[in-house]
């Protein structure tokens, strides 16, 4: 029996990924503290939510202590785009504590604080920063009220006024038993992980009363939008949202390339994931380029992530065109220190955006490159979860990775990697007759016939062209082929 | 409320800044006052009310000692042009205290007191907009009453 139950509101903080991590927005007039050592974006945090939360009928009022002055404050946060000065003196309210907090009697910090309350009845309420409470707590002589009281009264006082409060601090420190931790709904933790030279930032939701908080840590990045958090990509179920688009697509999708298709059984089954290994210059990205090709013909949308080394290196005339009639959307792979979770966020979010049925990540080498020190030994797992996530938008997923040829050793995929796609399409370099020639094979459709040949290719000016077997040939995958029977030029007739 | 869209104007370093309308409107205020054959004595208490209304504007946000800082820091950047300034530079100290500005602007001819107080407040709104942007300040200083709280012209009458 729920009747009669209190209902908690969420509030949608306007922090992109936040609202996930809470599990759902934040709980409405909980009591809470964003906590994280300088410069971790505390200060910013709260702004962003204050900017989109606050309305003219219940404003934000952002209290200001000792600290970081009141006109830097100002002057810095104003650079984020989600600063709307329109809304200063109408829906946000700054106030300056510091003359107030000076005399150290936290019972005048308190009665200020609750008189402004009770004259603009806001929403939502912010004391920035809070370190300084307890630092004027712990040197007034003339304190009538005792840090424990004071966060027990403004706890009490915000939640009859149906405030939703948050205490910024720094230098909490996660075992000091702090009374503020007690009275606390939420805790909000901002870290900054250093790994070598890179920094990554973090989010903890270390407590939040009454919610389903996603556990763990979360990277975010600061821009002049503001903080983005990026949220576990969604696992194990689809999102439907995309499932009109790509029942559009038929169940098997050309790669752009005939005689591959006819190798995967006719063509890779909508919504797989295929991997394509291969050596350094053995065709991949053109692959993966014909592959967004045909669905641009098709009137198919994509997205592509490409981790190149040089950003404006030529896509080709083709992709160029689609990305420039926004039927390709580019995913921007030259931050630094990414995570893997972030790019799924951002690969998702252009996903459901342009509805988009082909996807592909080019390649997993410079992705993996791009991470973060501090990711790359999770790499894999990350990949696993990124693979999965993908899977549930419907889109199919072409990703590409540098294999590098071992004659000795015979390896269909880096990192472990074989098991997680769907399919799998190896290419090598073999010697024949003292030229490279390249080779590709389909190793592994998932549920599917799919041919076994290991087929010779060029690349022209069209693209890929698949030619004949080596029938006459062994030794193939160890990369110096002998001859079994009667001497042909590989390269110049049929060998089958 | 004072503030129109402000009418751009070139600054001397080539950069582009806005003349606030406050300080347009303050000038008009006390060239009307002395219009009214008011003298020094009363015109400093009109521009003494005007910056005991912006001090409460902006006070509850930056504190009345951050108004003082910018008030001295406006001072000083005035000094050059108007010299009578450097007492009230001097004196200024405790916050929302204006009692020597106003020992300033009263030895002056009401005109020459016009003329000085119009180029401190347009120094101070020019800091104010240098450090927060024209579109913050125009906002913080949109609060301050178009009649001044407490008009000079009260103070004159208990004299």
């Amino acid at each position: 029996m729920t009747i009669g139950k209190a209902l908690i509101n969420r509030l949608h903080t306007g922090v992109p990924g936040l609202d996930e991590i809470l599990g759902g927005g934040l709980p409405e007039y909980s009591f809470n503290i964003i906590a994280g050592s300088p410069g971790s974006g505390k200060t910013t945090l709260a702004h962003q939510m204050m900017f989109a939360m606050a309305t003219a009928q219940r404003p934000a009022l952002y209290f200001t202590v000792l600290g970081e002055p009141p006109l830097k404050m100002l002057r810095y946060q104003q650079q984020f785009d989600f600063f709307d000065s329109k809304q200063v003196n109408r829906s946000v309210h700054f106030f300056n504590l510091s003359e107030d907090i000076a005399s150290g009697d936290l019972g005048q910090v308190l009665r200020r604080i609750s008189s402004e309350v009770e004259t603009y009845a806001p929403s939502l309420v912010f004391i920035d920063s809070f370190r300084s409470v307890v630092l004027a707590e712990q040197s007034g002589k003339n304190s009538f009220l005792g840090l424990q009281q004071f966060i027990q009264q403004l706890g009490t006082l915000m939640t009859s006024w149906q405030a939703t409060t948050f205490l910024i601090g720094e230098y909490f420190a996660e075992n000091d038993p702090n009374p503020v931790f007690t009275v606390a709904d939420g805790m909000i933790w901002l870290r900054q992980s250093v790994h070598r030279n890179s920094v990554v930032r973090k989010m903890e939701i270390a407590k939040m009363r009454g919610a389903a908080t996603l556990a763990g840590l979360h990277t975010f990045r600061i821009t002049p939008g503001g903080i983005h958090v990026f949220a576990p990509p969604p696992l194990g179920v689809n999102s439907g949202a995309d499932s009109d688009p790509a029942s559009l697509v038929p169940t098997r999708l050309s790669l752009g390339v005939p005689e591959l298709d006819e190798m995967l059984g006719g063509g890779l089954p909508r919504g797989y994931s295929l991997l394509v290994a291969g050596p350094s210059g053995s065709g991949k990205s053109i692959l993966a380029g014909a592959f967004l090709q045909d669905g641009g013909r098709r009137g198919e949308t994509g997205v592509i992530a490409a981790f190149e080394q040089r950003p404006n290196k030529s896509r080709g005339h083709a992709i160029t065109e689609l990305i420039d009639s926004g039927r390709v959307g580019v995913i921007d792979t030259r931050a630094l220190n990414v995570s893997v979770d972030e790019i799924t966020a951002l690969l998702i979010a252009e996903i459901h955006r342009l509805k988009a049925s082909r996807v592909v990540i080019d390649s997993l080498s410079g992705f993996e490159l791009a991470l973060a020190p501090t990711f790359r030994d999770d790499f894999r797992e990350s990949l696993a979860r990124m693979i999965s996530a993908l899977a549930t938008t419907g889109a199919t997923v072409l990703m590409t990775s540098e294999l590098e040829d071992r004659y000795d050793d015979l390896r269909f995929s880096p990192y472990g990697t074989a098991f997680l796609t769907d399919s799998i399409i190896v290419q090598r370099y073999i010697e024949v007759e003292s030229q490279l020639k390249r080779v590709m094979a389909v190793v592994k459709v998932r549920a599917s016939n799919h041919s076994n040949d290991l087929r010779l290719f060029d690349i022209d000016n069209d693209g890929i062209k698949i030619r004949q077997k080596l029938v006459s040939y062994e030794g193939l995958l160890g990369g110096r082929p002998t001859r079994r029977g009667r001497v042909r030029d590989p390269g110049s007739a049929d060998d089958d | 409320m004072l503030f129109l869209p402000f009418p751009e104007q070139k600054h001397k370093a080539n950069q582009t800044v806005v003349m606030p309308n406050y300080v347009q409107h303050a000038r008009s205020s006390l060239t009307q006052l002395a219009a009214t054959g008011a003298d020094a004595r009363r015109i400093a208490d009109r521009a003494v009310s005007m910056w005991s209304d912006v001090d409460a504007a902006l006070s509850p946000i930056i504190g009345h000692r951050g108004v003082t800082a910018l008030l001295r820091r406006s001072l000083l950047l005035t000094v050059p042009t108007h010299t009578a300034l450097l007492t009230a530079h001097a004196d200024v100290d405790a916050p929302s205290d204006f009692g020597a500005l106003r020992a300033t602007l009263e030895r002056q001819s009401s005109e020459t007191a016009i003329a000085t107080n119009d180029a401190l407040l347009q120094k101070f709104v020019d800091l104010l907009t240098n450090l927060i942007g024209e579109s913050l300040t125009e906002r913080l200083l949109r609060s301050v009453p178009d009649t001044p709280s407490s008009d000079g012209a009260v103070q004159e009458t208990s004299s």
